[in-house]
């Protein structure tokens, strides 16, 4: 955990009807801070705010108040796949980069005082590593902490559903962190589960996966996920197709995201937190 | 096919082992689903397994000591199934000068040895049956093809010789041994002799009946010592011309009377020996059967040698194994 990670910063691009007080744009109204409107004092019976000259000049004669902005809280939730295929380790070790990005989240939303909600999931709903909304911080920590040391076994990541389920109701910022390695189905019910919130999903890529596999030679492959064996002679006509089918199967699952969430932030190897931070907060990389 | 160690059979199962099992190392990989299909790493997947396979297999043959069992292959070839009558009598350990054999001389039974030595190691597909003949015949060797008997046979005939020369029952011996030779093939009698005495009537009209029954062809190789009796040459006027006075001349007549095909050769020295030896091998070339007997041959050397092969591709993919491995603070193995 490096201070970079500490210096994440999110945004929502969207007004949250949250009723407690925090740090996003919401629909509430509030007696400081960024001017809003000017509403007439039965409207707003705040006699502090007595716009004056808007009242003197109102044609109606009606004495008028400012109004400002007031921010309020959001409900983060971070879905982390724990499926087999993210025990996959090359020049990083995904899960503990998973935990790293789940505590960067976390620290950000204790300083903006919204809640925190960590849904790890495979097949199903981890309920052993499962923390539901919450603002303590120690609580946290501790399950960022077993999610850190967890070990990632079952096949699947269905348990998308399952959580996007357990997440229903008001709008809140949910990140999926996972390496999308879905088939197109798991990511449409995805999609569907989560439609009603704002969703960043977050790609955990290892470099030593695909581009930097080697170009001649025996691969003797054991899919994570199926336990299946392959052996792959290598060559780089072969690399070149395998890089294409891919992408291919990448675009499969990003077209169907993309329909309900933000555009995919793609992390290779290590996490470049200032570039996440851009991300977050203007939607730009 | 035969195992000499047949106990390592049971080891045999293993061979399915590289079917259900990996060989190379792994490598955990998160998802395949977008590895293309491809033709060539399929083919040396099973290359791959078939070889372990192969290796296993042929160890375990090895070990078990296969082999092929010994068995017989009939062929056909020329020759025929001859019996050699040799005289054993005293007089066949002289030489043909009708003395004891001294420094470079050579006895008639050493030369008739080497010489018929020569002929039945010269002759690959012959059989031979080797019986001798003093006062009583003696049977020495049935007719076989086991030429080793038949030289050792050969070999003890220069053995210092027995009295005297029964020629007719010798004769008969030779005709019951080829009454025992069941085979197929034309069957010949080579009767070596020095001299022979009278056969009697009574043993010439059991001959006669004897020849007559079968289809022999008869040799006579006839020694003949400085001095003695030819065989050939009618006797001057006024001599006696009885059995008793020229047995030779009157045997040669007696065979020439049996209507079988017959050759009399008369020698008086261990070329011309040879010469009627090889008169008689261009004779003896009627097509015949014989068997031949293939010995049990190990084939555990060539099982090791496959399963080596087998091994040799196993190592060469071991070598062209990669590894997925970040090595830290350097280029990752390539």
């Amino acid at each position: 955990m490096n201070d970079a990670a500490r210096e994440l910063a999110y945004a929502i691009p969207w007004r949250t009807s949250g009723v407690r007080v925090g740090a996003h744009k919401s629909y509430l109204s509030g007696s400081s801070g960024l001017f809003r409107d000017i509403v007439p004092l039965t409207t707003f019976p705040d006699p502090r705010r007595i716009a004056i000259r808007a009242s003197l000049s109102d044609p109606f004669e009606r004495l008028l108040v400012r109004r400002a902005e007031q921010p309020s809280a959001i409900d983060v939730v971070v879905l982390v796949d724990v499926s087999a295929s993210m025990s996959f380790e090359g020049r990083c070790n995904k899960i503990k980069m998973a935990a790293d990005l789940a505590e960067g989240l976390a620290i950000c939303s204790e300083r903006t005082g919204d809640t925190f909600a960590l849904l790890p999931f495979d097949s199903s709903l981890r309920h052993d590593l499962v923390l539901w909304k919450t603002l303590s911080r120690a609580a946290r920590l501790g399950a960022i902490e077993q999610l850190r040391n967890a070990r990632a076994g079952r096949k699947g990541a269905d348990g998308v559903t399952e959580a996007g389920a357990a997440i229903a109701g008001s709008r809140k910022l949910v990140f999926i962190i996972s390496d999308f390695l879905w088939p197109e189905s798991t990511a449409r019910h995805a999609a569907e589960a989560l439609a009603f919130h704002d969703v960043v999903p977050l790609e955990l890529r290892d470099s030593l996966e695909l581009e930097d596999l080697p170009r001649w030679g025996l691969l003797n492959l054991r899919d994570l996920e199926t336990g299946r064996h392959r052996l792959i002679a290598m060559r780089p006509s072969l690399k070149e197709k395998w890089v294409t089918l891919r992408k291919e199967e990448r675009a499969h699952v990003t077209r169907v995201l993309d329909q309900n969430s933000r555009e995919m932030f793609a992390i290779c190897d290590s996490v470049d937190w200032m570039r996440l931070t851009a991300y977050l907060l203007y939607g730009a990389i | 096919m035969i195992f000499t160690n047949p106990l390592g059979l049971y080891l045999l199962p293993l061979i399915l082992v590289p079917f259900f099992l990996g060989m190379q190392q792994q490598n955990d990989y998160p998802s395949l689903t977008a590895v293309p299909q491809d033709g060539l790493s399929r083919a040396i997947t099973w290359a791959l397994r078939f070889a372990g396979s192969v290796a296993i297999g042929g160890l375990i043959l090895g070990l078990s000591g296969i082999a092929l069992r010994e068995h017989k292959i009939e062929r056909f070839g020329q020759g025929a199934h001859i019996v050699l009558l040799i005289d054993r009598s005293s007089s066949m350990n002289d030489t043909f000068a009708g003395r004891q054999p001294s420094g470079a001389e050579e006895s008639k039974s050493a030369a008739a040895k080497r010489l018929l030595k020569d002929f039945v190691i010269k002759r690959k597909h012959d059989r031979f049956g080797v019986a001798e003949f003093s006062t009583a015949p003696i049977h020495v060797v049935p007719i076989t093809d086991h030429k080793g008997i038949v030289l050792g046979a050969i070999d003890a005939i220069d053995r210092p010789g027995l009295a005297f020369t029964d020629v007719g029952r010798g004769l008969g011996m030779a005709l019951s041994m080829i009454d025992e030779d069941v085979l197929p093939g034309s069957r010949a009698i080579v009767l070596v002799s020095d001299g022979v005495a009278v056969v009697g009537r009574r043993v010439q009209e059991a001959l006669r009946t004897d020849f007559a029954r079968r289809p022999v062809h008869l040799y006579f190789l006839y020694l003949r010592t400085e001095g003695s009796n030819s065989m050939f040459a009618a006797p001057p006027p006024g001599a006696e011309d009885t059995p008793q006075a020229l047995p030779e001349r009157h045997l040669n007549k007696f065979f020439e009377s049996l209507r079988i095909p017959y050759h009399a050769y008369e020698v008086e020295n261990a070329d011309a020996v040879k010469a009627a030896i090889d008169d008689i091998g261009k004779l003896e070339q009627t097509p015949i059967v014989y068997t031949e007997r293939i010995p049990q041959y190990d084939l555990s050397r060539w099982a090791y040698g496959v399963a080596a092969l087998a091994l040799a591709l196993l190592l060469a993919a071991k070598l062209c194994a990669r590894r997925i491995r970040f090595v830290p603070g350097g280029a990752h193995v390539h």
